[in-house]
């Protein structure tokens, strides 16, 4: 799915460094595959260390790597042409501390090969949206976290880009801050510009992407579809003492889910205008209601389903040990993934 | 506070220790540094460290060298090594006219080796064949050390004919010729030291003793004294 | 053009160091100090106001391309201000042209600063300040352009302690390059005389860009000779920056 009007591909990408004085191979990537269509915003969910901005850095040409390929705008990373279509917020920005807002933005609308006049018109309209106008004479030695951050989104967005890669945009913004790039991201969104945004906090992603990637340990665990989750999430779950049989078949068999936690039922509805209908038959039969609530598979459990067992800054070779051993214990064979598009199998050799 | 002051003990006693190492060092002192003449590196070796600013590291070698000829006047120590050195400074930057005759003139008069001074002031005309500077010293030695008229006379008619010499130059040839009689001669060099020396007592003298010759020579004035004492302006014989 | 933004923002960074200023003043104040020295220098002032002026521009220049150029790309990649830009349409050669570029125009202020100066000095002392003085002052330009893209080359692959240790390997080596052969022929070595002939032209003939000790002296210096000398650096000084440009191309930012 996907093909050739894909913004960015990544097919089988394997990276690794090596370090120390033995010069150890660490995978930091392995058997990467997805991708980025236009108009998306597609978030990479992962813990620190997972190999986010390896892929990020690997997407700008900003290193190479071992195995696989990446095309971006149908090019080779770190093209002239690709380049000019990409805006970049790095992790944790640092810029030119000895220039104003102003003038680095001008040193980068240069680098973008603006002219005059377009440098100017962008630069004023972006000061703007990001809300740096009055601060933009001040030297980016004195910015706080949050300024540089926004000077930094200002930076990524200047020349206009189709494609806006974000790592960490949120990192170190207050609440504020943080609805207000929530607010500009999805601006961004609607203005059709396709967005790749890297972040470890849930509630960002959940917010305003579309499919999220999870990332572990290296490895691409799966791909979520948001929109299906929010789907999901209509689902609402009712707690009762007391029912019993007739009661619990009838209402399976009117597709609703029912368990049995301990001395109370759980049944789940997956939608809401039955929940009347339910809570009659739960009276009818004389068993006690105890609760009533929405039930939501969410981001966080599908992302600790496929990461909890894995540490930080574990690599591929770690995951698929830990994994494998996992899974012997428990008695199962190797599990195959199939979620949505663009997603891959996970193969662990034994 | 304790740790301060303890840190300050410290530092003191190390201080005292510190002194007494080096009162112990110096007196077993052998082999010192001071002469940093005596262990001068070879011109070759200079060259190449200097990487292409020969000339400076010659002017720095040369006021270097002034400064031993200065201690040396000031009865610090010999003069052994002036010859070395200046050997080298000319190696250094063999176009360096004012060291080969300040050298001259110190090997000449200081040195009592006027035929070492001429060797040198002939290997500096060859490295500087417009000079006019350099036979002229040449001849000026050769008249007041050696006393040879006639040696000093080619030295005088050679600086006369670089193109560009002063009228100094013409000048002596003429007189050591004989065209002219002692006084002149006198004048003329003390007129020459007047203006060249850079020994403010030396110019002094000889300004005193131009305003003598002058008086003498063109006022009818009397002849002074200490004319017949220095043979530089005696012609007969 | 993004070479040019890049050459400003360095040339900005390069004249605000701190180091840069600090050689910078104590250029100007050995300069300065040949006029106290006048009087010592009994005859020869004219030759040592000239000397110094001559080789303290040189002396210094090589300072800061040592103690300021040598960490400049190091800097910005520890920093990371080193992702934006190539973040941007800016190609790897670009980029280090720029900074060369910058820094050559930093080293020209410094070189203008201290011939001011210098003139001044000449006119303080009487020494005549002489046209030949400009040639060998612009030579002594080349040579340090040469030095730069040298330094260039090696920031774009090592760190600034190494990169100003080669560079300063490569000057010397560069100003013993005539005495090489005659190192050979007294070792009697074919094949180490071979050996130094190709030395001889593969490094960087920095005793090219020397006029210093013939202008000095009043000799004249002939056009032909600065402008050949000139060519040469410039195409040398080429050649080492798109081989830094290579360099840096396979260069990967964590």
């Amino acid at each position: 799915m996907g093909g050739s009007l894909s913004i960015v591909r990544f097919a089988s990408v394997d990276k690794s460094y090596r370090s120390g004085f033995a010069l150890r191979k660490k995978a930091v990537l392995y058997d990467i595959s997805f991708q980025l269509e236009p108009g998306e915003v597609f978030a990479y969910l992962g813990h620190n260390g997972a190999g986010k901005s390896t892929s990020v850095k690997a997407m700008l040409g900003l290193i190479g790597i071992d195995a696989g390929h990446i095309e971006i705008f149908g090019t080779r990373p770190g093209s002239r042409d690709a380049l000019r279509r990409v805006g970049y917020l790095p992790e944790n920005p640092y810029f030119y501390d000895h220039l104003t807002g102003e003038e680095f933005l001008q040193l980068v609308a240069q680098l973008c090969d603006l002219d005059r006049a377009t440098r100017r018109r962008r630069i004023d309209e972006v000061l703007e949206r990001v809300g740096m106008e009055t601060n933009a004479g001040q030297r980016l030695r004195g910015y706080s976290k949050g300024m540089l951050q926004r000077i930094g989104l200002a930076q990524a967005i200047l020349h206009d880009p189709e494609l806006l890669i974000l790592d960490e945009p949120m990192g170190g913004l207050d609440p504020l801050g943080r609805a207000q790039m929530r607010r500009i991201i999805e601006e961004l969104a609607a203005q059709g510009k396709t967005i790749f945004l890297c972040s470890h906090i849930l509630a960002d992603v959940e917010a305003v992407a579309d499919r999220a990637a999870i990332l572990s340990g290296g490895l691409l665990r799966r791909v979520v579809d948001l929109h299906e989750l929010r789907i999901q999430g209509r689902r609402i779950q009712i707690e009762c003492r007391g029912l019993v049989e007739p009661a619990i078949g009838h209402l399976r068999r009117l597709g609703h889910d029912v368990t049995l936690h301990g001395e109370s039922h759980h049944i789940v509805v997956h939608d809401q205008s039955a929940v009347p209908e339910v809570v009659a038959q739960i009276d009818g039969a004389g068993a006690r209601l105890l609760n009533v609530q929405p039930v939501r598979r969410s981001l966080e459990e599908i992302f600790l389903e496929e990461v909890g067992h894995v540490q930080p800054g574990q690599g591929p070779d770690d995951v698929r040990s830990t994994v494998s051993s996992l899974l012997e214990a428990v008695g199962e064979s190797t599990p195959v993934h199939e979620s949505g598009q663009g997603s891959k199998s996970v193969e662990i050799p034994s | 506070m304790r740790s301060t002051l303890a840190s300050l003990g410290a530092v003191l006693l190390l201080g005292i220790a510190a002194g007494a190492l080096l009162e112990q060092a110096r007196a077993h002192e052998n082999l010192r540094v001071e002469d940093d003449i005596k262990y001068m590196p070879s011109a070759e070796f200079l060259r190449a460290a200097s990487l292409g600013h020969e000339s400076f590291v010659a002017d720095l070698l040369w006021f270097r060298v002034i400064q031993y000829y200065g201690e040396w006047r000031g009865g610090d120590h010999g003069i052994d090594f002036f010859e070395n050195l200046v050997d080298t400074v000319v190696e250094l930057d063999p176009k360096f006219e004012d060291a080969y005759r300040f050298a001259a003139q110190v090997m000449a008069e200081d040195m009592g080796a006027p035929e070492k001074a001429i060797a040198l002031l002939e290997r500096g005309m060859q490295e500087n064949p417009k000079s006019w500077w350099l036979p002229f010293e040449a001849g000026f030695i050769e008249y007041t050390v050696h006393m040879d008229d006639a040696k000093a006379f080619v030295w005088f008619q050679k600086a006369a004919a670089v193109p560009g010499a002063s009228d100094f130059a013409r000048r002596f040839a003429a007189f050591v010729g004989g065209r002219a009689g002692h006084l002149e001669v006198s004048y003329e060099l003390w007129k020459y030291i007047a203006r060249t020396t850079d020994n403010d007592d030396l110019r002094q003298r000889a300004i005193e003793y131009v305003g003598e010759l002058e008086e003498a020579l063109y006022r009818g004035g009397p002849v002074p004294d200490w004319t017949t004492r220095r043979r530089v302006i005696q012609m007969d014989s | 053009m993004r070479v040019i933004a890049i050459a400003q923002n360095s040339f900005r960074e390069a004249v605000r160091d701190k180091v840069f200023v600090i050689v910078a003043a104590f250029g100007l104040l050995m300069i300065a100090s040949s006029v106290i020295m006048s009087p010592l220098t009994v005859g020869a002032r004219e030759k040592i106001v000239a000397d110094m002026g001559l080789s303290t521009v040189s002396m210094f220049s090589m300072l800061v391309i040592l103690f300021v150029g040598s960490g400049m790309v190091y800097k910005e990649i520890d920093k990371r201000t080193i992702t934006v830009i190539l973040s941007k349409p800016v190609s790897r050669l670009e980029y280090m042209l720029g900074k060369f570029f910058g820094l050559a125009a930093t080293l020209a202020t410094m070189f203008v600063a201290m011939t001011g100066l210098f003139w001044c000095a000449c006119a303080l002392t009487q020494v005549d300040f002489e046209a030949a003085f400009l040639g060998s002052i612009f030579l002594s330009y080349m040579e340090m352009l040469v030095v730069t893209a040298l330094m260039i080359l090696f920031s774009s692959f090592t760190t600034p302690v190494l990169t100003s240790l080669f560079t300063l390997a490569v000057y010397v080596v560069g100003h013993l390059v005539r005495d090489l052969e005659s190192f050979a022929l007294v070792t009697g070595s074919e094949a180490l005389f071979s050996a130094m002939r190709v030395f001889k032209t593969v490094l960087p003939n920095l005793d090219l860009f020397n006029i210093r000790n013939a202008v000095v002296h009043g000799f004249p210096v002939a056009a032909s000779q600065i402008l050949w000398a000139s060519a040469y650096a410039v195409v040398y000084a080429g050649i080492l920056l798109v081989l830094s440009g290579l360099i840096f191309r396979r260069r990967e930012f964590r």
